[in-house]
């Protein structure tokens, strides 16, 4: 029997810069995990019952930095995170107002109708403080550790045994 | 019978009919590496799935290394 486990999660993730720079990065030097965080990130957005491939989403401006700046093939940086590219948020300069209105945006248009942002510890507060996440019904937040949690919660629905 | 796909059996061959009736006799198992498996298995799914119902026995494995890959991709280490 075939067997491609998918969870249906309760809301979509939302990466921000912090999150991969500080988080995600040094996890991967200082948290050993197995499989590796990054294969973990790439089969929960493989698995999201419903929006596969389309879970793990981040900032087309994010995402086209990352490439520029590291060089991650865009294939293997496509396979962790969507980009998302509304036209309009997408002009926004500043990096914690975007990913709440695309995080806002993405939870009232799609299932699941909720979102949460990913973030550093270091970064929570500024989300925290914003009006536009005060406001907000559909959007929840974790940084560092609690993301690792998530990360790790999320796989173990999704991994095959 | 265990086989290994590679981009062009599984982009052009796995949704012919003859590949199914190909696998219904003779497959036992599949290899895939993950990055293929994440950009195939989406159309390839309703296929295989139908297949597997056939047989039974149909396993698709990640079988490339490519865990590594990615952390020296992320981290700048492969470069």
């Amino acid at each position: 029997m075939i067997c491609i486990p998918s969870e249906e999660f309760p809301f979509r993730l939302i990466f921000d810069s912090f999150f991969y720079e500080d988080v995600l990065k040094n996890a991967l030097r200082n948290t050993p995990s197995n499989p590796p965080w990054t294969s973990k990130l790439t089969v929960i957005n493989d698995r999201a019952k419903g929006c596969s491939r389309n879970f793990n989403t981040i900032s087309q401006y994010i995402f086209d930095k990352i490439i520029e700046k590291d060089s991650v093939p865009r294939n293997r940086l496509r396979a962790m995170f969507m980009p998302v590219d509304e036209h309009t948020i997408e002009q926004i300069e500043d990096e914690i107002e975007r990913t709440i209105k695309h995080a806002i945006n993405l939870a009232s248009l799609y299932k699941p109708h909720k979102a949460l942002i990913m973030t550093s510890n270091e970064t929570r507060a500024k989300y925290e403080s914003n009006n536009h996440f005060k406001s907000s019904h559909l959007v929840l937040i974790a940084s560092g550790e609690e993301c690792l949690a998530l990360i790790d919660f999320f796989y173990k629905k999704v991994e095959r045994a | 019978m265990v086989i290994s796909m590679n981009d062009t059996i599984v982009k052009d061959v796995i949704l012919a009919s003859d590949f199914k009736d190909f696998i219904l006799s003779n497959i036992t198992e599949i290899e895939m590496d993950l990055e293929l498996k994440n950009d195939v298995l989406k159309y390839a799914d309703n296929t295989l799935l139908e297949v597997t119902k056939g047989i039974g026995s149909l396993r698709i494995i990640d079988v490339k290394a490519i865990d590594d890959e990615l952390v020296n991709d992320v981290l700048g280490t492969s470069r």
